[in-house]
């Protein structure tokens, strides 16, 4: 099989998408071929994809259309399902919308319907473009039977809406493309989780957009774990464009995958907006995990708050890359932006850039990295009260990294990945924290 | 335009009013850069065969190498083959006393409160033979001989101390190590060059003001400072007064080698034509700057004051590779009208418990920006390497920009990097403070944004300190409102 820029530039002369989806997105996904095949793959020059090495997406031969649903069952799904919710859940294996899989939905609040109808192709693509962006043009041109989750005017969503993602790569190396959108209309609320898993005998990649439009004094909370195994690649790309007086609240917690990258996109479009990123890495043996943000502040009397922690052991690679952008006419602009990282061995490499770029002056923005180890005294109190080195340094990351978890509005969300962390951070704690 | 600004323009201007003795014909290289180009310098300065080789062998690199492109700043272009690569220093035209200076001209150097003598030297009066600038510098040169310091011109060091030149030079900063580098180490016309015997402590500042032949150095200036075990040494670079320059392209480096227990401090004060209120003109400052601390203990400092150039692209750095070794960053820059400044600097940790302290103040006025970038990287051995990054900006004005790129790159887990940065701009009520106790709005700037600087002005040597802190009101005249 090919690697992957050898199937783009044969897919060029033979698209053959009419058969697995409506025709409406083909000169979309025929663009979206050709841009990728002007820019190709981004190189360590690449100011952006500096500290990331692409090699073992660009060397391994994808099948890009894997079969969906394959012959998975409701069962093996239910483990990944988040405890204790009566969430809405939608299963995509291989990047494809698998209704057996999935919880039937119907609601007077929402409606979903797949992405390549009349109603979700006036919004889709809007805000992840495809040039310079050679993963959202791969994704645009490969994604198929995405969804469009639309969330209806002055409605709050009680159930959860869960997006489990697996990827099914035991009988070959599969490439799944993802593809949703979700538009909270004006006064509407809702919380939204994704997560993510894959069963690997073979690499696999998952190569995700989101879009998420969110409307006037809307609401809008999307977690994310990433908990996929130790040969799964992963590049994630959320977009959010916000209306007047809007809050959008996104988390994002890696713990597993061999190679993660979260490209965050947050556009601050109207006045009076808020948005939260908060982010939880906590890696070990070789994982790469590399955190870029870009919070647009385009207009003004608006706020943002960024939260990124790394926990970084073995021969663990961490990247935060982070930029607040005000533009000119933001004035009155709170941002701020917050790095702190711990690294736990000798080989663990954190690199952190995080980045201001001001064009206007009435603002209040500040920005802070720090990376080392954790508090020597603090260890030194519970050692002092007979608490070993180890259960110590594992409290001690527990509550480091509650930090960012503690943010997350989405009670069952929280309490699964709490259990999680304690989990992989060999620390059992019984207490509520 | 304020009336000040108005002021500063005819200074930076007046080279024109006074003017340069022109028939210069016969010194000049030909327009463009070749290899003859490069042999003709060598020739001109009458320079050994190996100085020659290694610009040849830069000027090879060079041409292989592409401009970068990566800095927070937009120009024009440059078109390398449309510059002279070497003239010979022009003498100025004397004048007879001060009181023919033009009164406007002085009114600047009164307010900066630059001496009497520097106004007369600065102006190229004629001085007297009472204050013989020759005969000071003689004398400077003489003490500093009897404690086996050497500081000439260096192409004079090229000639008299080729083993030191040839050791030393491209130690830091080698010809392959970036465009403006290369291009310097082809095509260098002058500079400084400074060795501190073992254990000598230098008994005053280093400053190019006391070197002979400091005049007409060049665009591409080269300067080497070599301290020997547990010397010590401050350098002076530039100076507070407006300075207009016929060379848009510089493209300097500066080389610091500090052995065991040896301390270096440098600062600059750097205030070349900015370019008129519009962005015409204006001196395009690309700067190569570099320390080793190569023993034990080493320390290297930079203090920067930085105002003026249409565009600055400088970020003076520290191999911290000795164990213990210190390096420190203390920059002022000021932007203003159309002026472009990406600067900051790089902290290398290679050895055990090095630290690095860098404190960075940005201030934009204008339509200027103002980017600050820079980069901690501790190596995998760097046990117990310790950095504090702190970088302020402050916008004046609400069609400026001013930008953090911090790059951090840390590879050992018992570092302690600690980086922040803040934007803002003058606070309401400080301002208010001031007014309403009787000082106008511009002098409470003034006030506020020295009082923002402290930190940075503190490092400065004290007369350098006194300078600065009037240029940077001078500078930010007319930004406020």
């Amino acid at each position: 099989m090919n690697t992957l820029t050898e199937t783009v530039s044969e897919t060029k002369h033979h698209i053959p998408f009419e058969t697995i989806a409506s025709e409406k997105l083909t000169p979309v996904r025929k663009s979206a071929i050709d841009t990728f095949n002007n820019i190709g793959f981004p190189t360590s020059k690449d100011e952006d994809w500096k500290y990331l090495d692409l090699s073992p997406i660009k060397n391994t031969p994808f099948n890009h259309r894997a079969a969906a649903c394959t012959n998975l069952t409701a069962s093996e799904i239910e483990k990944y399902k988040i405890a204790g919710t009566d969430a809405v859940t939608l299963v995509f294996v291989n990047g494809v919308y698998c209704a057996e899989l999935s919880t039937p939905h119907k609601a007077d609040t929402f409606s979903i319907e797949f992405i390549e109808t009349d109603n979700a192709l006036q919004w889709f693509g809007k805000l992840a473009a495809t040039e310079h962006q050679p993963f959202i043009a791969l994704n645009t041109a490969f994604h198929h039977e995405g969804l469009f989750i639309h969330i209806k005017k002055g409605m709050e969503v009680k159930q959860t809406i869960h997006l489990l993602h697996l990827n099914d790569a035991r009988q070959e190396a599969v490439a799944a493309h993802p593809r949703n959108l979700v538009v909270a209309e004006n006064n509407s609320k809702v919380q939204i989780i994704a997560t993510y898993h894959s069963l690997n005998h073979f690499p696999s990649l998952t190569n995700s957009v989101i879009e998420f439009f969110v409307g006037e004094n809307a609401f809008v909370e999307y977690d994310v774990k990433q908990d996929e195994n130790e040969k799964a690649l992963q590049i994630n790309q959320v977009y959010a464009q916000q209306k007047r007086n809007s809050v959008f609240d996104i988390s994002t917690v890696t713990i597993g995958g061999k190679l993660v990258r979260n490209n965050l996109h947050i556009e601050l479009a109207e006045p009076g907006c808020t948005a939260h990123l908060n982010g939880l890495t906590v890696a070990g043996e070789n994982q790469t995990v590399d955190n870029h943000t870009l919070v647009d502040h385009a207009s003004p009397n608006c706020e943002s708050f960024q939260l990124y922690k790394n926990i970084l052991d073995d021969d663990a690679h961490g990247v935060f890359n982070g930029k607040i952008f005000v533009r000119q006419d933001a004035q009155k602009t709170n941002a701020f932006q917050s790095s702190k990282n711990v690294l736990l061995s000798d080989n663990a490499v954190m690199n952190a850039k995080p980045q201001l770029e001001i064009y206007a002056d009435d603002v209040k923005c500040s920005h802070g990295a720090t990376t080392g180890q954790l508090d020597e005294e603090a260890l030194f109190y519970f050692r002092s009260r007979g608490i070993g080195k180890k259960d110590a340094l594992a409290l001690l990351n527990y509550a480091f990294a509650g930090d960012v978890i503690e943010k997350i509005n989405n009670d069952a969300m929280k309490a699964d990945l709490l259990k999680q962390l304690a989990q992989k951070l060999r620390t059992d704690i019984e207490f509520e924290v | 335009m304020s009336e000040d600004l108005k002021i500063i323009d005819e200074v930076t201007g007046s080279d024109y009013k006074w003017g340069f003795v022109s028939n210069i014909e016969a010194d000049t290289a030909p327009k463009g850069l070749n290899e003859d180009t490069i042999r003709f310098i060598s020739a001109k300065k009458n320079e050994p065969q190996w100085m020659l080789d290694y610009r040849l062998k830069a000027f090879n690199q060079w041409k292989k190498m592409e401009e970068p492109s990566w800095a927070h700043v937009n120009y024009p272009k440059i078109d390398f083959q449309d510059i002279i690569y070497y003239s010979a220093p022009k003498p100025k035209k004397t004048l007879n006393s001060l009181d023919e200076l033009d009164p406007e001209v002085k009114a600047t150097f009164d307010k900066l409160g630059i001496s009497l003598e520097e106004q007369k030297r600065l102006s190229g009066v004629a001085v007297d033979a009472v204050i013989d600038s020759v005969s000071v510098k003689t004398t400077f040169r003489d003490e500093l001989a009897k404690l086996g310091i050497i500081f000439c011109s260096f192409s004079e060091a090229v000639r008299e101390h080729p083993e030191l030149v040839k050791k030393y030079m491209g130690s830091v900063v080698p010809y392959t190590d970036n465009f403006y580098a290369a291009l310097n180490s082809a095509v260098f016309s002058d500079g400084s060059f400074c060795y501190i015997p073992k254990g000598v402590r230098c008994p005053m500042e280093l400053s190019t003001y006391f070197r002979i032949n400091s005049a007409g150095t060049g665009q591409f200036e080269r300067t080497l400072i070599i301290a020997d075990e547990g010397a010590y040494t401050s350098y002076l670079e530039g100076c507070t007064a407006p300075q207009r320059d016929e060379n848009q392209l510089h493209a300097a480096v500066v080389e610091i080698y500090a052995h065991k227990d040896a301390q270096v401090k440098y600062s600059t004060v750097q205030n070349w034509y900015p370019g008129d209120k519009n962005g015409k003109g204006g001196v395009y400052n690309f700067v190569t700057k570099r320390g080793l601390c190569a023993g034990e203990r080493a320390k290297i400092s930079w203090t920067q004051v930085e105002t003026g150039s249409a565009i600055t692209w400088k970020y003076p750095s520290v191999i911290l590779k000795g164990d213990h070794s210190i390096g420190e960053f203390y920059s002022v820059a000021v932007t203003n009208n159309m002026q472009q400044a990406d600067t900051g600097t790089k902290m290398i940790h290679i050895g055990k418990n090095t630290s690095s302290t860098i404190i960075s103040k940005g201030i934009s006025g204008g339509k200027s920006n103002n980017s600050y970038r820079g980069l901690v990287r501790i190596g995998k051995n760097a046990l117990n390497a310790r950095n504090f990054s702190q970088c302020d900006s402050l916008l004046l004005g609400d069609r400026c920009g001013a930008h953090t790129f911090p790059y951090i790159e840390c590879s050992n887990p018992t570092a302690k990097v600690e980086h922040e940065a803040t934007t803002s701009k003058v606070g309401e009520d400080q301002i208010f403070y001031c007014n309403q106790r009787g000082i106008s709005t511009e002098d409470a700037v003034g006030l506020i944004v020295n009082g923002y600087c402290k930190e940075v002005f503190n490092q400065l040597p004290m007369e350098f300190a006194v300078e600065a802190q009037k240029l940077l009101a001078v500078s930010l005249e007319g930004s406020v409102g």
